[in-house]
């Protein structure tokens, strides 16, 4: 791929989710000259008219296949329900397509393990939209762990929860059948993710979660366990929980509040308490391939465009990708061990009477 | 079903505003305490009010109080409409007309409204009670909740719907706000009180809202009427914060005092204010996503141009929004006399058992220290 090379890219999926992340980002792109929006894939005439407008692409689909058979697109973003998504990225395989897909990749083992195959056939990258990964306090306290400043017997509790509120236009995403889960699918495809990148391969020793018979969990608690660190994570949809992720080593603790992606703390063994900067710099074009400026995000949104220029540099120009399909595979494996093992959650603020028919109503039991 | 909506106990109960803090938790009870023979239907407007009852695999009806055929629909064949709704403020009295209206239309036989203390200010004098008339507020809710609660008034003597009006205190307990909120500053070390604390703190367990509630749904011969409800505990905030505290571990917890006698507004009370105003809320829907960014962006920029640097950010944070101050200056506590008199053996939850049900979902909660 020539190096001036206006990238093709096609979006499927041009809801809420594109609408809020992706239009920033790719209108800047746009304008940079680095890609083109050659198609959009939505049944929804009114969201797929308005995020064409906004990217200035007319190129109109209702059909994956029709829209890939009839234009050479380089990579596709797949933003569709999850239930599509297994089906999206194959076809966009078939058709030489690079794709990058919403978390999570799918909802079970078995697509996920066919797509990571597929990506492997086809030669394409098949890459999971994690922004997270572009946190640059993430970044630096990864490092932190790796080169052993925090030392040995790593523990960890990384809580991430309220009242769910983004704007969802369908409620597939909360009934069993047409989910096969709830806040650990949804949210724990980021967490799961970000505990895989620090601490390499684990396992589930436990698994609670609230779902009744035909419901998906609000709530869900699960500890795992890494060669050299173990700790709890715990999601909610429903509840105000302590919005943390703290990591504590022989050395030191380190603190990192969610709502915050520029800073660190860190806790030495005298209590003081120090709060760090993390200053981490990513390219931040797709046009220069030596030497590329840097920028460290300051907002959420800044990572969505880091994103998709890292996304857009491993097609162009062979960089290593943030988060693989093999990666993606763990996290999809993590959540069915997982659920495989789910017992119900016993809530001590809540009456004897009401944990038992939370038990005998558990999904797992029926 | 059938032989529940046999027995003459069995209620099929609508719960408008489901997904709220109060919906959630009175789901919660209909569906797990098996002493009461109920149906509910929970009411939502969106589908990520859904998501926050999702874990029983219930079906859910969608409509929006502010539209009259929605709400209407939703209610048919119900016996008890509880009205929790908490959309827009400028809304608040169409949705208690629509779902009255609703309520009549479905021959519902009642409808509880859950209203606010809020309407009494600082309750300056010890002898407000429910016949208090309100003249100026500067909270667009409490004017709206007394403005609601008018309507009803006026239609007591409907001999279709009783209504019955409940004004609780702040509702605290398990994953409330006004738990959560306070033990964040509590644990950051940045908790403020108004008042040197002694302000009366109005507070209703949420069991106990929720027993009140309960306890009028089951009540034979409802007459329509106003409560005010109210923990039987009387505390002040210093109090309750210390309890707060105390139940997460913190022995001495540190807390700042605001000297404040008129309150200096800040940036961030623009958001509280005027945030609730139709106008504004309208203008948040309408400017595209990307102009929030930029505008957010910017914010953030102006921080660095003002050349404050982070650790100043974040004492310039520490402080009272004027809803806290105004709340904590909060002179009395709000009378429960009429209730009292008329359901003298009522079992509360007392402050001891709800502080210790509430330490343990802030463990579970992960608030511990």
């Amino acid at each position: 791929m020539k190096e001036n090379h206006k990238m093709k890219i096609g979006i499927v999926g041009c809801g809420k989710v594109v609408i809020e992340h992706y239009i920033i980002p790719l209108r800047k792109l746009i304008k940079d000259k680095a890609i083109v929006i050659s198609v959009l894939i939505d049944k929804n005439q009114e969201s797929i008219k308005y995020v064409g407008r906004k990217l200035n692409c007319k190129n109109f689909f209702t059909n994956l296949e029709d829209a890939l058979a009839s234009n050479r697109i380089d990579a596709l973003i797949i933003a569709s329900p999850i239930s599509y998504h297994t089906e999206h990225i194959l076809t966009a395989l078939k058709y030489g397509c690079h794709v990058l897909c919403e978390k999570p990749m799918t909802n079970n083992v078995i697509d996920a393990e066919l797509i990571y195959n597929k990506s492997i056939e086809y030669n394409k990258i098949v890459s999971i939209a994690m922004a997270r990964r572009f946190f640059p306090n993430l970044i630096e306290v990864k490092r932190m762990i790796e080169n052993g400043a925090l030392g040995t017997n790593i523990t960890f509790e990384l809580r991430e929860g309220g009242f769910y509120s983004w704007p969802i236009a369908s409620d597939v995403s909360f009934k069993r059948e047409s989910s096969k889960g709830g806040v650990l699918l949804d949210s724990g495809a980021h967490t799961l993710d970000i505990l895989f990148w620090f601490f390499g391969t684990g396992r589930v020793l436990e698994h609670h979660d609230d779902a009744w018979k035909n419901g998906v969990e609000t709530n869900s608690i699960s500890t795992i366990e890494f060669e050299n660190a173990r700790g709890i994570f715990q999601l909610s949809w429903d509840s105000q929980i302590n919005n943390i992720f703290k990591i504590t080593g022989s050395e030191k603790t380190i603190l990192i509040k969610n709502d915050d992606i520029n800073h660190y703390f860190e806790i030495n063994k005298n209590d003081e308490i120090i709060k760090i900067k993390a200053k981490h710099q990513w390219p931040n074009t797709v046009i220069e391939k030596e030497n590329p400026t840097k920028s460290t995000p300051i907002i959420y949104h800044d990572c969505f465009y880091l994103q998709l220029v890292s996304f857009l540099r491993a097609i162009k120009f062979n960089e290593k990708i943030e988060v693989d399909s093999l990666s993606a595979l763990k996290v999809v494996r993590a959540v069915e061990e997982s659920y495989s093992k789910s017992i119900y959650i016993k809530k001590d603020w809540i009456s004897n009477s009401a944990n038992i028919a939370n038990k005998i109503n558990h999904w797992l039991n029926n | 079903m059938q032989n529940q909506s046999m027995n003459k106990n069995f209620k099929r109960i609508a719960i408008v505003g489901a997904g709220g803090y109060v919906g959630m938790r009175l789901t919660e009870i209909f569906l797990t305490e098996k002493k009461y023979f109920v149906n509910i239907v929970p009411i939502v407007r969106s589908h990520k009010s859904f998501a926050r009852i999702s874990k029983y695999g219930i079906n859910c009806s969608y409509a929006d109080a502010g539209n009259l055929s929605q709400i209407k629909n939703a209610l048919t064949n119900c016996d008890v409409v509880i009205n929790l709704t908490m959309g827009d403020h400028s809304n608040m009295v169409l949705e208690t007309e629509n779902i009255f209206k609703s309520c009549e239309t479905n021959k519902v036989p009642l409808l509880i409204q859950i209203s606010s203390a809020e309407i009494y200010g600082r309750c300056i004098s010890k002898d407000i009670d429910e016949k208090y008339i309100l003249k100026k507020h500067w909270m667009k809710y409490a004017r709206e909740k007394y403005a609601s609660d008018e309507f009803l008034k006026k239609s007591f003597q409907s001999k279709i719907t009783k209504i019955i009006i409940l004004r609780p205190g702040l509702i605290w307990g398990p994953n409330s706000g006004w738990v959560t909120e306070p033990i964040k500053a509590l644990i950051n070390g940045n908790a403020t009180l108004h008042a040197d604390g002694k302000g009366a703190a109005n507070l209703i367990f949420i069991e106990n809202l929720a027993k009140i509630i309960i306890n009028f749904i089951y009540q034979k011969d409802v007459k329509s009427d106003i409560y005010n409800v109210a923990d039987p505990e009387k505390i002040t905030w210093l109090e309750y914060y210390i309890k707060l505290a105390n139940s997460i571990g913190i022995k001495n917890p540190v807390i700042s005092y605001d000297k404040q006698i008129k309150y200096k507004h800040n940036i961030n009370d623009f958001f509280e204010i005027f945030g609730n105003y139709y106008i504004l809320k309208k203008l948040k829907k309408i400017i595209p996503n990307e102009y929030k960014i930029k505008l957010k962006k910017y914010i953030h920029d102006k921080k660095t141009i003002f050349k404050f640097k982070d650790d100043e950010i974040d004492k310039a944070n520490i402080g009272l929004s004027k809803s806290q101050w105004w709340i904590q200056g909060t002179v009395n506590h709000v009378s429960t006399y009429k209730f009292s008199s008329e359901f003298g053996d009522f079992e509360y939850i007392n402050h001891e058992e709800a502080f210790k049900l509430t330490s343990h979902w802030l463990e579970f909660a992960g608030y511990k220290v």
